[in-house]
């Protein structure tokens, strides 16, 4: 089974025009726990009738004095160690009152350390699943704390790893259980991921322990893009993928790995997590400093595994003979390929003009190939999918090494990292498993 | 220089902690330590004429780690597991030593029996599932035994084999195991990842090192005659060291000495797939 998850924060729905989603994954750094409990879940929003929540413990050591939003919102959950309460009285305030106010000031309750000392740790995990049960997830994640140490010996996040089964086995026996693994890339670029000691032993000790699931989020530290271009990075998530399949584990979901999750898929992920934004495809810890910025709309292409910034790159390209190869056809994109395949520039289809604010035909296309891609691959067996995936990135990266020519190109066309992802997974073909 | 040259005495035994045992006899001695036969004298809590095993090593300190794993195994009940009765602390020598207690197994060490030639496969699945039920249940505590070879695997008469050593002597024979590049086991019997002294080792570090002896038994002797470098990219394949040997069975003992440890069969798989090759 192949499935695609979508990320959940403040903002939920998802066309109902998109089909193919099979979940959604919760993310207490977008949505407050005070606003998301006063949510009805599932009801309209059919995507979340399969919900996770990802407890993003590798988040601790957010700064909360440049980043006070999204720490305000993880300390609502109460497994975040702080020095005081930050209560919320719904009788008094709303939500978003609550989280205006508070994070005003949060960087004094706010922590930034794991709750490491007696029984904090066992209280967080206890606090944590009990949360996640009470929102009827299909399934624990495990909290874990950041990994960006290559000569890490994983000792601490075996220590959350033990005491969170322990406790799945106290207050749920019957929840399956995600172990999760949140990687820096720092601790994956550096040396050949098929030799990466600290891979070695996350593999190693995860499989050993028999665990049903693992959650895999790599975490973007040394680049800035919404793709990872490193093959080491890339080759380390499908090694990983990979190793602990065959490791026995029954379900890999991979998170926060933009489309590079889809591509996880070829070396044995069941699930992958993503969404349209920046702030749903990487995990950028200095993305919680800033806001989203100015958002305008951007083409995916799915022949070049990757986006189009829409002010003139697609245009050039359409007008350099390219618009065959980057056609990629959803009802969202239909009028826009249409008009360009007319002669027409980008700017003449008002839902795809270069408008701040002009998203929602972006994200539905991004969404409509995401569950079209995920539901191909459901279809195919192992070889199959794995030929595909060679096929994809062979005629991904001829597309963008063509397409380089008549560069440069906005930061946002991505015609950068298909040279990586070809050489990680040619490599994965000839060491997996 | 070791700390007992001369080897320790059964009387620096009896004067060390008196009236505790009686008809002590050394069993081995090594540098670091040694073994003995007893029986429980009058100030033992277990009855008078009880045989156990005592081990005494030289230890300055031990990690706190080791109480905990102690008082685990001090727990733990395995049919073929050497069964612990009671550790403490005692000078000899002037030195500050471990004791170490366990019941005695009567019967011949594996490796004394393969100084005799190869095994039957039924008779090496029996070894294997035996002591792959000790490791399934000591991973289940998180503990990896590291040291699991011919020494300290005992043939009972009934045919069962028994693990004799607890592995705790790894803490005390050495107390650095923190210190990067050193490891802790028997040359030869190291699995890959342990030869290269990581910390962070699994039950299939075990589960290799059992897979060597499974080998041995095949061949009478050791796979690579104990020379540990030919083993860093796993052990040899199986097939060739006996003649018509089932294709289950050196598919599973490959698998067992397989160089990465993800593709090595958890303790309980061993002894599931050495199931249906016992007699």
């Amino acid at each position: 089974m192949k499935e695609l998850f979508v990320v959940a924060g403040y903002q939920m729905s998802v066309s109902p025009a998109i089909a193919g989603i099979t979940g959604a994954v919760i993310m207490p750094s977008h949505v407050s726990y005070h606003a998301l409990s006063h949510r009805p879940l599932g009801k309209g929003h059919p995507h979340l009738e399969r919900r996770l929540l990802d407890p993003q413990m590798y988040l601790a050591e957010l700064n909360a004095a440049s980043c006070p939003l999204p720490c305000a919102r993880l300390a609502s959950y109460g497994w975040f160690p702080l020095t005081r309460e930050v209560p919320f009285d719904s009788s008094k305030e709303k939500a978003g009152e609550w989280l205006k106010s508070r994070s005003q000031g949060i960087e004094t309750a706010w922590t930034a350390c794991l709750p490491t000392r007696g029984g904090e740790r066992e209280d967080a995990i206890r606090q944590c699943l009990l949360r996640q049960q009470g929102l009827g997830v299909e399934a624990f994640i495990l909290p874990t704390p950041l990994t960006q140490d290559i000569n890490s010996d994983y000792s601490e996040e075996l220590d959350w790893l033990e005491s969170g089964l322990t406790i799945c086995r106290e207050i749920a026996p019957d929840i399956p259980v995600y172990g999760s693994i949140a990687l820096s890339d720092v601790a994956l670029r550096g040396p050949d991921p098929w030799s990466n000691p600290l891979l070695n032993i996350v593999l190693d000790q995860l499989t050993a322990r028999g665990i049903w699931g693992a959650y895999i989020v790599p975490v973007m530290s040394s680049e800035d893009s919404y793709y990872f271009t490193h093959p080491h990075t890339v080759g380390a998530l499908l090694r990983l993928c990979n190793g602990l399949k065959a490791g026995g584990v029954q379900r890999v979901m991979v998170s926060f790995a933009g489309t590079a999750g889809l591509l996880c898929m070829a070396a044995g992920a069941d699930a992958w997590v993503t969404g349209w934004f920046k702030s749903q495809r990487r995990m950028r810890l200095s993305d919680f400093e800033r806001t989203e910025g100015r958002v305008v709309p951007a083409y995916y292409s799915h022949p070049l595994g990757g986006e189009f910034h829409m002010l003139m790159d697609l245009d050039r390209g359409v007008g350099a003979g390219f618009l065959d190869r980057i056609a990629d056809t959803t009802p969202e994109s239909e009028g826009l390929l249409r008009a360009l395949g007319a002669g027409r520039p980008v700017a003449s289809v008002p839902a795809w003009q270069h408008r701040i604010g002009n998203r929602s035909a972006s994200i539905n296309h991004f969404l409509m190939v995401s569950a079209r891609e995920t539901a191909l691959r459901a279809l195919l067996s192992d070889v199959e999918i794995h030929a595909h995936a060679a096929a994809w990135l062979d005629a991904a990266y001829a597309l963008s090494a063509d397409l380089q020519r008549i560069g440069p190109f906005n930061p946002r066309t991505a015609v950068n990292h298909q040279f990586g992802w070809r050489g990680a997974f040619e490599r994965f073909g000839k060491e997996r498993y | 220089m070791p700390p007992f040259d001369p080897p320790l005495l059964p009387d620096e035994v009896d004067h060390a902690l008196p009236g505790r045992y009686r008809a002590i006899q050394v069993l081995k001695s090594g540098g670091q330590g040694a073994v003995f036969r007893v029986e429980a004298g009058v100030d033992h809590p277990e009855p008078p004429g009880t045989p156990l095993a005592l081990k005494i090593y030289a230890a300055d300190q031990l990690e706190e780690r080791t109480d905990r794993e102690i008082d685990t195994l001090s727990h733990l009940h395995v049919d073929t597991l050497v069964e612990f009765v009671g550790t403490g602390r005692v000078t000899v020598r002037g030195l500050p030593c471990v004791w170490l207690e366990t019941t005695f197994i009567e019967g011949e060490p594996l490796s004394s029996i393969l100084q005799r030639g190869p095994l039957p496969v039924p008779q090496i699945a029996r070894i294997a599932s035996d002591i792959g039920v000790v490791l399934d249940r000591l991973w289940e505590r998180r503990i990896v035994h590291r040291d699991v070879k011919p020494d300290n695997i005992m043939l009972r008469a009934d045919g069962r084999a028994i693990l004799i050593d607890l592995g705790i002597a790894r803490y005390v024979e050495m107390d650095s195991l923190t210190t990067a590049g050193k490891t802790w086991g028997t040359v030869g019997y190291f699995s890959p990842e342990q030869f290269r002294a990581v910390r962070a080792l699994t039950c299939k570090s075990d589960v290799f090192a059992l897979g060597v002896v499974v080998q041995e038994c095949l061949l009478g002797r050791h796979p690579t005659a104990r020379r540990q470098p030919q083993l860093v990219g796993g052990g040899p394949a199986t097939a060739p060291l006996a003649p018509s040997l089932p294709a289950d069975f050196c598919a599973l003992v490959d698998r067992m000495v397989h160089r990465d440890p993800v593709r090595r069969p958890a303790p309980s798989e061993v002894v599931a797939g050495m199931r249906p090759f016992v007699l």
